[in-house]
């Protein structure tokens, strides 16, 4: 049977290539004067390919060739101002005043959903301002629930310098319960608090609080 | 070529490659494929592409059929071994969708998930395109971020579905909201070509899809490509292609641009399907 497929998505004709011509690529391409970089089309742990030089040029390559790889020209590049983003958990999202102060971007709180779609899920609290919603764009996304507006259906704000948790509705369509109470302004939450977005239930658990706070171990640090 | 048949009731194969016609239930679309991928003028070939169930028919009707082409950024680390890490992540995301939910949606959420492990692996530094569709039932829902293309031509016309993530496009958009629109200082603007969304960044926030599937009729050909194709070739030109079969205009595109041999030949790769009864 001519049309074959190589295990990767790769569609090829193996009465003209005896392996994948597309999976070989990548060595392929140092293929010039007749020295060719033979490797098997074999699954490799990345630190292989990895461990190349960023700037790695084929002493043996044309040097037409090497002078095109050299040059920017052409080549896809990422926005002007684009910096590679100094992290300090797995995921940053807020860049807020503590990060700016503190140079770190630390976790104040937590919700953790204790009944909905999202159970057992834990979401990071941070300084300022939380947009909290469906989409990704979102401080805190939770996914499945279409009851959840996709933007900014609530907020939740940690302010440093009164040490205080808010939970500030927003463009919900939804009543938000705390407690069991409907509330339409910014409340005051407290440790343990369960907030009722309808088909989620999240639990409010603070990190920072009269034990703990960034600010004063500022001073440590 | 030569024409055999290895199924009789349920499928029938052309020939001589890359491309199988598979037979099918009435009022069903079935669909040609092909795919094209060279290094044009460049060290290394930093695209990559899956097409995933297209040589089983049984699967294209259970699971669907899956195209991706990601394009590793040139200007950034690691550019192949981030637009494979990223084909290899959707199609593991394409394999374990829930198809009786919002696909559209899905494979929106599975860009956040694929961003944030290319993000966590590489850093920061590596960044690559995506554009990819599914075919499921008849549908078709695509996703692209960067500056690849998404392309559907239908009764004699191409449309181009996707809009490049560029830095220019930006600029066009800031020009709209000025009394006078400048289209040459924003052509000539040097960064133009920069990307302004990519994958591999820290979130992303500029994804391209259809919220409504598009509903796939006889005939339709739809191409995913690399700027090494969209960037290289007028419209004219790919939709005359594109009128060929799939694996016939995959060559014919490598042929064209081979002929070509602009010294800063990009990357190019391809995939094309075109659908039929």
């Amino acid at each position: 049977m001519p049309a074959v497929e190589c295990g990767r998505g790769h569609l090829y004709d193996n009465n003209i290539y005896t392996t994948c011509p597309y999976c070989n690529n990548s060595t392929q391409a140092i293929n010039f004067g007749g020295v060719a970089v033979d490797r098997d089309n074999k699954t490799r742990p990345i630190s292989d390919v990895y461990n190349q030089p960023n700037n790695f040029v084929n002493p043996m390559a044309d040097p037409y060739q090497s002078e095109v790889s050299v040059l920017n020209e052409g080549k896809t590049l990422p926005p002007k101002d684009y910096a590679k983003p100094k992290k300090v958990e797995d995921d940053n999202k807020t860049v807020g005043l503590m990060k700016e102060k503190l140079g770190i971007d630390p976790v104040v709180g937590w919700l953790v959903c204790i009944e909905g779609k999202e159970v057992g899920k834990d979401y990071k609290i941070r300084g300022q301002i939380n947009t909290i919603g469906r989409s990704e764009k979102m401080d805190i996304c939770i996914k499945n629930d279409n009851t959840i507006s996709n933007e900014n259906h609530a907020r939740l704000s940690y302010s440093e310098r009164n040490n205080k948790f808010n939970l500030i509705p927003a463009e919900s369509k939804n009543v938000i319960y705390l407690n069991d109470n409907e509330i339409f302004t910014p409340t005051v939450l407290n440790a343990y608090d369960v907030i009722d977005f309808g088909e989620t239930k999240l639990m409010f658990i603070p990190f920072c609080s009269e034990k703990f706070d960034w600010k004063s171990t500022k001073q440590v640090m | 070529m030569f024409l055999f048949k290895r199924n009789s009731k349920t499928k029938k194969v052309t020939d001589s490659g890359r491309t199988r016609r598979i037979k099918n239930i009435e009022g069903e679309l079935s669909y040609q494929v092909g795919n094209l991928q060279k290094i044009g003028a460049r060290s290394s070939q930093e695209d990559s592409f899956a097409l995933i169930n297209a040589l089983d028919v049984n699967d294209i009707r259970q699971n669907g059929l899956f195209a991706i082409v990601a394009d590793g950024m040139g200007g950034m680390k690691d550019g192949k071994l981030v637009s494979e890490t990223a084909v290899a992540g959707f199609v593991q995301a394409f394999r374990s969708l829930n198809r009786d939910m919002d696909i559209s949606r899905q494979l929106v959420d599975s860009v956040s998930q694929v961003n944030s492990l290319l993000n966590d692996k590489f850093d920061g530094e590596g960044g690559t395109t995506v554009v990819l569709a599914m075919i499921y039932k008849g549908m078709a829902y695509w996703v692209s971020v960067g500056d690849s293309s998404i392309y559907l031509k239908r009764n004699g016309g191409l449309f181009k579905l996707n809009r490049d993530h560029t830095y220019r496009n930006k600029l066009y958009l800031e020009e709209l909201y000025k009394v006078e629109i400048n289209k040459n200082e924003v052509e000539s603007n040097k960064d133009g070509v920069r990307l302004s969304e990519f994958l591999g960044n820290s979130r992303v926030d500029e994804i391209d899809n259809n919220i409504k599937p598009l509903k796939l009729k006889k005939n339709d050909v739809i191409m995913l490509c690399s700027d090494g194709i969209s960037g290289f070739m007028d419209e004219d030109t790919i939709s005359d292609v594109l009128s060929l079969p799939p694996e016939i205009a995959c060559e014919q595109l490598g042929k064209l641009i081979d002929g070509r041999s602009h010294k800063n030949q990009d990357n190019l790769t391809a995939v094309v399907i075109s659908c039929m009864n």
